[in-house]
C-alpha cells in the first residue's frame, strides 16, 4: 500500500484497497436497497410470494444482506491484514 | 515457505481465513437477545406483548387483514386458518398469564372464532384445505377434517378457559364427539385431515381439545388417551429414529411422511397435556435429529438430518444448510414448550438476524415471515398457562 489512494476500478482483488473497496461497495448497495425499503418483500424466505417483481427485490435484498453481514465484516480486517504484508520490509521494496 | 508468504494471492488468501475465523465467532453474539426480551414469567414478555399488538391491530383492521389474508390465501388456504388458530390460543394464554388483559383479548378471540366458523359453515371445510382436499372422496363419511375441528376445538376450549361462555360449551363438546367417534373408528385411532390422509400435527391438536374439554366438563377420556398412545408406540413411530411419523393413510399401514420438523415439534407441545414424559422423549429425539446450527445460530431441519425436499409443510428449504422456514418456526414452540433455553438462545439469534424485524411504535412485525409465522411465534412465546393448569390436574367443575 503506497501513499497513494489507487483507483477503485483499477485495484486487485488480492490487495489491501482491493479488499476494503469492495466491503465498501457491498455495504454501499446494502444501504441503498435498505433505505429503498426493499426488505418489506423478504417474506419469499418463508414461502409467501408476493408475485412480480417485488420478489426479485426481496432476494437482491437477501443477498446482500447476508453479504453485509457475513462477507463485508470479513473483507475489512483482512485489508487491514493485507497492509501490514504490504508494509512488511522487503515487501514495499519489491512493490517501490 | 518463503516464496509462499511473497504471493500475492497467498496472503490474501491468509487474511481473509483469518479475519473469516475472527468474525464468523462473534457474528452471533451481535444478535444475541436478553432472555427476559422472549421468556414470559409472570407477565407477558415484551417480543410476545409487541407481536401480540401488531396482530391485534391487523384483526381489527378489515383492510390491513384483507391484504395479508389474501398474500397468504394466494399461496395456501391452511395458512390463513393457522394464523386465525395460532393466535387464538396465543391470546387465551395471555389473558391467563395477564387477567387484567382478559377484556383486551376476548372481544379479538370471539371475533376470530365466529368469523371462522361463519366462513366453514358458509364455504364448507374446503375454504381452509388445500385443493387437493377435493381430488378425492373421504373415507370416512360425511367428509370432515380433523385438521378443521381440531383447531378450531381447541380455539373454543382456550377460550373456554380463559373465560366460560355457554355458547362455545356446545360448540366446543360437539367439536369433541365428532373427533372422539371419527377417531375411534380409524385402524390406529386417527382420523383424516385429507382424504385417506391422516396428520399426526391434526390429530395431536384434537387430543389436546379433547383434554381441555375433560378439564373444562369433568369428563374423562383417560382410557381413549391411553388406547391412543399404545396405538402411536405400536404403529406410528419411525424405526430408524424413533421419532412419531407425519402423516399415514387411515389403516396407519403406509406411511406417507416419516418424522418432520414442521409436525413433531408442536405434537411433542400437545402430547404434553396426555403425556407428558412421552413428550418429553419425543422432543428430545427430535432435538437431535432436526436441531442444526450454522456460526452459533439455530434452526432446524425438515427432516432428520437434514436429507429430503422441500414441500409446503416445510416451506423453502435453504441450500446447502437445510435450514427448513416451517420447522424452524415450529422448533420456536417445541423448545419453549420443554423450556430449551439453550437451543432457543441459538433459534431467536436466527430470527434477529434473518427474520428482518421491524420494530414500529404498533409493535413488531417480520418482514421475512407472514401472519402465520408471526402467530406461532407469539404462541411460543405466550404458552405455559393453559397447559400448567391442565396438567395441574383435577377439573375445573
Amino acid at each position: 500500500m503506497s501513499g497513494r489512494i489507487p483507483s477503485p476500478f483499477s485495484t486487485g482483488f488480492f490487495t489491501a484497497w482491493g479488499m476494503l473497496y469492495r466491503a465498501i461497495l457491498i455495504v454501499i448497495v446494502f444501504g441503498f436497497m435498505h433505505f429503498a425499503g426493499w426488505r418489506e418483500h423478504t417474506s419469499f424466505i418463508t414461502g409467501t410470494i408476493s408475485g412480480g417483481y417485488k420478489d426479485i427485490l426481496g432476494m437482491a435484498y437477501f443477498i446482500f444482506y447476508a453479504m453485509t453481514v457475513f462477507v463485508a465484516p470479513v473483507l475489512i480486517p483482512a485489508a487491514w491484514v493485507m497492509f501490514i504484508f504490504e508494509r512488511w520490509p522487503g515487501e514495499s521494496a519489491r512493490n517501490s | 515457505m518463503k516464496k509462499l508468504f511473497y504471493c500475492r494471492v497467498c496472503r490474501g488468501i491468509f487474511a481473509l481465513t483469518l479475519a473469516a475465523v475472527l468474525w464468523f465467532s462473534l457474528v452471533a453474539r451481535l444478535f444475541d437477545q436478553p432472555e427476559e426480551n422472549y421468556l414470559s414469567g409472570d407477565r407477558i414478555a415484551p417480543l410476545g406483548r409487541a407481536i401480540a399488538a401488531r396482530h391485534i391491530r391487523f384483526w381489527t383492521d378489515p383492510e390491513l387483514r384483507r391484504l395479508e389474508l389474501e398474500k397468504m390465501r394466494s399461496r395456501n388456504a391452511e395458512w390463513d386458518f393457522m394464523a386465525r388458530c395460532f393466535f387464538v390460543w396465543s391470546l387465551a394464554n395471555m389473558g391467563l398469564r395477564e387477567p387484567a388483559m382478559k377484556t383486551e383479548v376476548l372481544p379479538v378471540i370471539d371475533a376470530i372464532i365466529d368469523e371462522t366458523i361463519r366462513l366453514e359453515k358458509e364455504h364448507g371445510i374446503h375454504f381452509f384445505l388445500m385443493p387437493y382436499g377435493k381430488y378425492s372422496e373421504f373415507k370416512m363419511q360425511p367428509p370432515r377434517s380433523i385438521f378443521i375441528d381440531g383447531e378450531i376445538g381447541l380455539m373454543l376450549g382456550l377460550r373456554r378457559l380463559l373465560e366460560e361462555k355457554p355458547e362455545y360449551k356446545d360448540l366446543h363438546r360437539e367439536r369433541i364427539e365428532v373427533m372422539l367417534d371419527r377417531m375411534q373408528k380409524g385402524a390406529v385411532l386417527c382420523a383424516e385431515s385429507y382424504p385417506d390422509e391422516c396428520w399426526l400435527f391434526c390429530n395431536s391438536i384434537g387430543l389436546a381439545a379433547i383434554k381441555v374439554g375433560d378439564y373444562l366438563d369433568g369428563t374423562d377420556h383417560s382410557e381413549f388417551f391411553a388406547r391412543w398412545l399404545a396405538s402411536a408406540r405400536a404403529n406410528l413411530l419411525d424405526k430408524e429414529t424413533g421419532i412419531l411419523v407425519s402423516a399415514y393413510d387411515l389403516s396407519g399401514k403406509n406411511i406417507s411422511d416419516g418424522p418432520e420438523g414442521s409436525t413433531i415439534w408442536l405434537v411433542t407441545h400437545c402430547l404434553q397435556l396426555i403425556d407428558p414424559e412421552f413428550a418429553k422423549e419425543q422432543y428430545w429425539l427430535a432435538r437431535k435429529h432436526l436441531k442444526a446450527d450454522f456460526l452459533g445460530f439455530g434452526y432446524a431441519y425438515e427432516w432428520p438430518g437434514g436429507k429430503g425436499h422441500d414441500d409446503v409443510d416445510s416451506g423453502p428449504i435453504l441450500p446447502l444448510i437445510n435450514l427448513s422456514a416451517g420447522s424452524t418456526g415450529l422448533a420456536f414452540l417445541g423448545a419453549a414448550s420443554f423450556d430449551d433455553k439453550e437451543y432457543l438462545k441459538l433459534l431467536y439469534r436466527s430470527l434477529e438476524m434473518g427474520a428482518f424485524p421491524v420494530r414500529a411504535p404498533e409493535g413488531i412485525r417480520y418482514c421475512a415471515s407472514n401472519a402465520v409465522g408471526d402467530a406461532v411465534l407469539l404462541y411460543s412465546i405466550t404458552q405455559g398457562p393453559a397447559w400448567r393448569r391442565i396438567m395441574g390436574g383435577g377439573t375445573e367443575k
